[in-house]
């Protein structure tokens, strides 16, 4: 956070944003400003002038002379007007002994040298020499630079002040309505498409609205964890690291020192994702998961339709976190895996499984998805589940009971899965009629995706039970699996525009069964490459691909288990 | 205070004596006073009581009409007038305001005072009114002062070609007085047999009524009426059952087992929408069943409900309910409930609920029959608590007391699953009746029943306590636009529900539109008493009314899988 905040600082420039942002950041420490920066000059080198206490001292007079970026040279003392030198000496000369209004003149003076970065070593001499000549009983001088202003914000001031003054309203109404965490998203969705827009259009600017989507994020997440309600930040997370990745992924790969700035930004948005979802699952989820339907209770809801979307939906994330797990110790080498870190990411990885079955246990609703789109919520957590860090958990027995329910609730007609979308319709369904039966089943991923996690485990029964759907009570349903395409990279991680390309009527119903139905599946992976070409999965960074899917309601791509595939049909060939 | 002549004279001149003697005779009881005076001035001639009636305006007179016939009926009794007048008179109001019943009888009456009445009766009733009930009063009437021949004028009348004319003689044939007489009964049960060859329905249904009236002289009349029973009702037809269900609700205590044995059998030919069959049955069977015909009764009900599980419900049946319902029969009713959730017929499951919810009864407290579960095979226990989960989970109290009643006869692995379902869906989901219900029974049991409830309530504290835990997680909260869609949905729901039970409701019904009142809580109004202007104002205080029902918390946690477990209960088997 720090880091992100300093290199900020050191980004801003003198006039309008470092010297806008010290007089809000010294009212928040509490010192009393008396003069801020104004139109047409400085007033005799200062320009910013408080009083006050810093951390139980004397009240003191601090004169503040600004300075952007690292102190040079050039900076010092220059031929500029703008240099420090001068500013100094003017306050020395000129501000101090009559500019002071009078009611301070007989306090301490501290004159403090204020820049966003720090002060090169070839004047470090210059400027030590400067403060010990001119240092007296009552005037001394103290070094303000990018380090110290850094906990200064951290400590006192991690709020919109940061922010240009028109991403500021966004930054606020978001922050204002945390209790209402989608309408707090939406506002913070358009302050990042602000942020990252089209027009940010050299690294500079990248770099900059990178860093301030960090920022504005970072002060969202303290504000929705002061306010014990990290919804909004969690959404808000996903997309920040979605629409950066979009945006920088050209730069990861660079060694210039802005393609590593970009990069490292990058790596803290991505990082505080992390520690927002982990602190969502550990703060809210996991202390739960062992007690019978008290997640599902936590919605508070009176509508079941409610409790089903937020059971799911809850489900997805548990699953992302853990896949965010299961990427940083597959990026671990063997050494580092048998580490005190390696064996703490697997003892992660180990609970957030063992957390998930129990949720899956003691909240049954998940075991009948209302809506065909909560299928990727299921290929995530089943995924997950399936991992082998050392856990025996019966996956298969979740996908059956899926299936077992599914068959009843279409057997009955009542509160079967359906690809209704809107709110407002799914707690309208059912409704009665076949041909409203056949509208919102006419298509359907959740079926399919269920067949497919049944082969891939091995499971003829649960297989079968899918083909029995189809065959009872979805003849007319087209069983489709979706594969990224050439427009997907461009559109995977903003969602800007539809993408990828779908295989409709899959067939499960052939004779060669499972080996006949993962073959064709995993031959149209072979034939739908953009898949290999996506940037995430190119640099490494396949999480996000998991969160692209789960963020904005896409189907996983089959692609991630061709490794499994090929297992099992070496296993089967073999047998 | 005595009626003077006056008071009736009077208003004949002005055409208002029908009028007048409704006021009369509603005015201190004098009735009878007044029926005597009207009977005495048309004997003295000074008033011709057929010709005053044959002015009868039944628009007009409106209500006042069944006292009017009433007082007519009385003064039949008393008067001496030509048969043919009378009967024309008689004739013309009969059924008029309700009060045919009265008329008859009078006119019975003023045929036995002299039996050359009877003669000139009977053949202007066949000759006039043959198919008036006038024919039949008759014949029974003559049945008491020469039984031998009315019985042979009715044998006669039998032979008709009229088919409404052989039916009110077999008809009439039912009210003959046979005092035990077997020879007499044999001949009427002689003319039943060869009459039944004709296949009339009326005809039928007049036989039963006089088969009925015969069967309890004797044991060889009984074996007689009981075959002609069965005769009668071989070829099913709606009307000639219906006769017999009302026959055996009228004759419930007279009726011989042996035709009772034939009825229950003939019963299930009954057609399920004949509302009015199906509620005489019910009044029969609910009789038979407090006598001890359980078996019988309960094998027609079953056999109905499961022959017409779409068309028929126990809902049908609700005499039949009702007597279940009485304290005596508490053992008996809890017999069938047990029977019927061990069967495994949906139909007679939730047969066993309406048992059980009937009366606003939606949470009495249950034990199951012990002796029947003996009699099933293994796990008969287990079984009937998975049933009554299933069945009853809408009356927690019931499904639960239930269970608790069989604990005693479980095996320990048993008694362990229906700890499990005692737990989970019922307890949770009704953390608030099935706990003070478990509660209170606890002193009352078995240590090993005492026990498990104990650690069914710490499980349910312990639940809580994890619910509980939970109220500062705020990030799964439904968002606000989710829960005012819901809430427009639902008020929408609600609204519509409301307006279609405002329509059926009796209070619309009886109070018609309702009045909106906007302000207060009390509503003031005036009561006018006639043409002077003259009113009392009164203030009638609202009263609000309330009633709480308990909804299964589960329903909104996993209404789905809720619904699967409970179906599961209800259709599946037990796997230990």
């Amino acid at each position: 956070m720090k880091l992100i905040i300093r290199e900020y600082l050191a980004g801003l420039r003198e006039r309008d944003e470092l010297d806008a942002l010290l007089p809000d950041l010294l009212s928040q420490m509490g010192l009393d400003v008396f003069s801020k920066p104004g139109v047409g000059g400085r007033q005799y080198g200062v320009d910013v002038a408080a009083i006050g206490c810093i951390d139980g001292g004397p009240e003191t007079v601090y004169l503040f002379s600004v300075k952007s970026g690292d102190l040079g040279r050039t900076d010092w003392d220059g031929s500029s007007p703008q240099s420090l030198r001068p500013s100094l000496n003017s306050i020395i000369d000129s501000y101090i002994g009559s500019h002071l209004p009078a009611p301070y003149r007989d306090k301490p003076i501290e004159i403090c040298l204020c820049f966003g970065g720090n002060i090169k070593e070839t004047v470090r001499l210059d400027v030590s020499s400067f403060i010990s000549k001119n240092t007296k009983d009552n005037v001394s001088f103290s070094e303000w630079n990018g380090e110290r202003l850094a906990n200064l914000i951290e400590r006192y001031f991690l709020r919109e002040e940061l922010l240009p003054e028109h991403c500021r309203k966004l930054l606020r109404k978001s922050i204002a309505i945390l209790d209402e965490p989608d309408a707090s998203y939406l506002n913070f969705k358009r302050l990042i498409d602000l942020l990252l827009s089209d027009e940010v259009s050299t690294p500079e600017e990248l770099l900059t609205g990178l860093r301030q989507v960090y920022l504005c994020l970072w002060i969202l997440f303290s504000w929705s964890r002061e306010q014990s309600n990290v919804e909004s930040s969690y959404l808000a997370s996903e997309l920040c690291v979605l629409h950066s990745w979009g945006k920088c992924k050209g730069f990861l790969s660079g060694s210039t020192k802005m393609h590593v700035s970009i990069k490292n930004t990058f790596s803290a948005i991505q990082l505080l994702h992390v520690q927002i979802s982990t602190h969502f699952m550990v703060k809210s989820i996991l202390p739960h998961s062992n007690k019978l339907h008290a997640l599902s209770v936590a919605v508070f809801s009176s509508c079941s339709t409610d409790v089903n979307l937020k059971m799911f939906d809850m489900l997805g994330r548990l699953a992302s976190v853990g896949m965010w797990n299961v990427w940083a110790f597959e990026r671990l080498s063997e050494v580092e895996r048998e580490s005190e870190y390696g064996k703490s990411v697997v003892k992660s990885i180990v609970t957030l499984q063992s957390c998930m079955a129990a949720i899956i246990l003691n909240n049954p609703v998940l075991n009948t998805p209302c809506k065909d789109d909560q299928g990727t919520d299921i290929v995530l957590a089943s995924w997950f589940l399936s991992l082998d860090f050392g856990l025996d958990i019966a996956v298969d027995e979740w996908l059956s009971q899926i299936g077992g329910a599914a068959q009843y609730q279409l057997a009955v007609k009542n509160k079967y899965p359906c690809n209704l979308r809107e709110y407002y319709k799914l707690i309208e369904h059912p409704q009665d009629g076949e041909a409203y039966f056949q509208e919102v089943t006419a298509g359907s991923m959740l079926y399919p995706y269920l067949a497919l996690l049944n082969s891939l485990m091995g499971k003829v029964e649960g297989f079968d039970k899918i083909r029995s759907i189809k065959k009872e009570f979805l003849g007319h349903c087209n069983f489709q699996f979706w594969f990224p395409d050439a427009n997907s990279e461009a559109n995977f991680y903003n969602n800007k525009a539809a993408h990828g390309a779908t295989l409709s009527h899959v067939s499960i119903n052939g004779d060669g069964g499972m080996l006949e139905f993962l073959d064709v599946l995993f031959k149209e992976c072979e034939e739908s490459a953009s898949f290999d070409s996506l940037s995430a999965i190119q640099l490494g960074h396949w999480p996000l691909i998991v969160i692209a899917c789960r963020h904005y309601r896409y189907p996983v791509p089959l692609h991630f288990f061709k490794r499994r595939y090929v297992q099992l049909k070496s296993a089967w060939l073999s047998a | 205070m005595t009626i003077s002549v006056d008071q009736i004279l009077d208003p004949i001149t002005k055409n208002l004596l029908l009028p007048s003697i409704f006021e009369l005779a509603i005015r201190d009881e004098k009735k009878e006073e007044l029926i005597r005076l009207i009977a005495g001035l048309h004997n003295g001639s000074l008033i011709d009581v057929l010709a005053e009636y044959g002015a009868v305006d039944q628009e007009k007179l409106g209500f006042k009409l069944y006292t009017v016939v009433e007082v007519f009926a009385g003064v039949l009794e008393l008067i001496d007038a030509p048969v043919a007048d009378v009967m024309f008179r008689v004739n013309q109001l009969d059924g008029a305001g309700g009060a045919g019943f009265h008329l008859l009888s009078s006119f019975e009456k003023y045929c036995l005072s002299d039996p050359a009445r009877l003669e000139e009766a009977f053949r202007l009733a066949k000759d006039l009114y043959p198919e008036t009930n006038l024919l039949h009063v008759v014949l029974v009437a003559g049945s008491k002062v020469e039984f031998d021949l009315f019985q042979s004028r009715v044998i006669d009348l039998i032979a008709s070609d009229e088919s409404r004319l052989r039916a009110l003689a077999m008809q009439a044939l039912s009210r003959f007085h046979y005092d035990g007489d077997v020879k007499r009964a044999v001949a009427t049960l002689q003319v039943v047999r060869n009459g039944i060859q004709h296949h009339d329905e009326s005809f039928f249904s007049a036989a039963l009524t006089t088969v009925f009236s015969l069967a309890a002289i004797d044991q060889v009349v009984e074996d007689e009426c009981r075959e002609l029973v069965s005769q009668i009702l071989k070829a099913p037809n709606d009307f000639v059952i219906r006769t017999a269900a009302k026959l055996l609700m009228m004759e419930r205590s007279s009726t011989p087992e042996s035709i009772v044995s034939v009825l229950l059998i003939k019963f299930r030919d009954v057609n399920p929408s004949d509302n009015e069959a199906i509620n005489f049955i019910s009044l029969g069977l609910g009789h038979l069943l407090t006598v001890g015909k359980v078996e019988d009764v309960l094998g027609l009900i079953e056999f109905l409900l499961s022959k017409h599980s779409v068309d028929l419900s126990m809902s049908n049946f609700e005499h039949l309910i009702w007597v279940l319902d009485k304290p005596e029969n508490t053992i008996l009713r809890q017999r069938i409930i047990t029977r019927w959730l061990l069967s495994g017929k949906n139909k007679l499951c939730s047969s066993a609920v309406q048992l059980t919810s009937w009366n606003q009864g939606s949470n009495i407290v249950l034990s199951a029959d012990m002796s029947l579960l003996h009699e099933i095979p293994p796990h008969a226990a287990l079984l009937l608590a998975m049933r009554a989960c299933g069945w009853m989970f809408a009356y927690p109290v019931s499904a639960a007391s239930l269970m608790i009643s069989i604990l005693d006869l479980a095996s320990d692995v048993e008694r362990n699953e229906v700890e499990e379902i005692l737990f989970n869906p019922l307890l949770i989901s009704y953390g608030g009746s099935v706990k003070k219900y478990l509660e209170s029974v606890r002193v009352d049991i078995s240590l090993e029943a005492k026990n498990m409830i104990d650690r069914l309530l710490g499980r349910l504290d312990s639940y809580h306590c994890g619910l509980q835990s939970v109220s500062d997680v705020k990030e799964l909260e439904t968002p606000l636009a989710q829960r005012q869609a819901y809430q427009r949905q639902f008020n929408r729901k609600m609204a519509e529900s409301f307006r279609s039970a405002e329509k059926d409701s009796l209070m619309t019904a009886l109070m018609g539109k309702p009045s909106v009142i906007l302000y207060g809580n009390s509503s003031i109004h005036y009561v006018y008493h006639g043409p002077n202007g003259e009113r009392t104002r009164q203030e009638s205080p609202m009263h609000s009314v309330s009633t709480s029902v308990e909804f299964p918390s589960l329903d909104n946690i996993d209404s789905q899988g809720l619904e699967y477990m409970l179906r599961a209960f209800k259709v599946g088997e037990v796997d230990l």
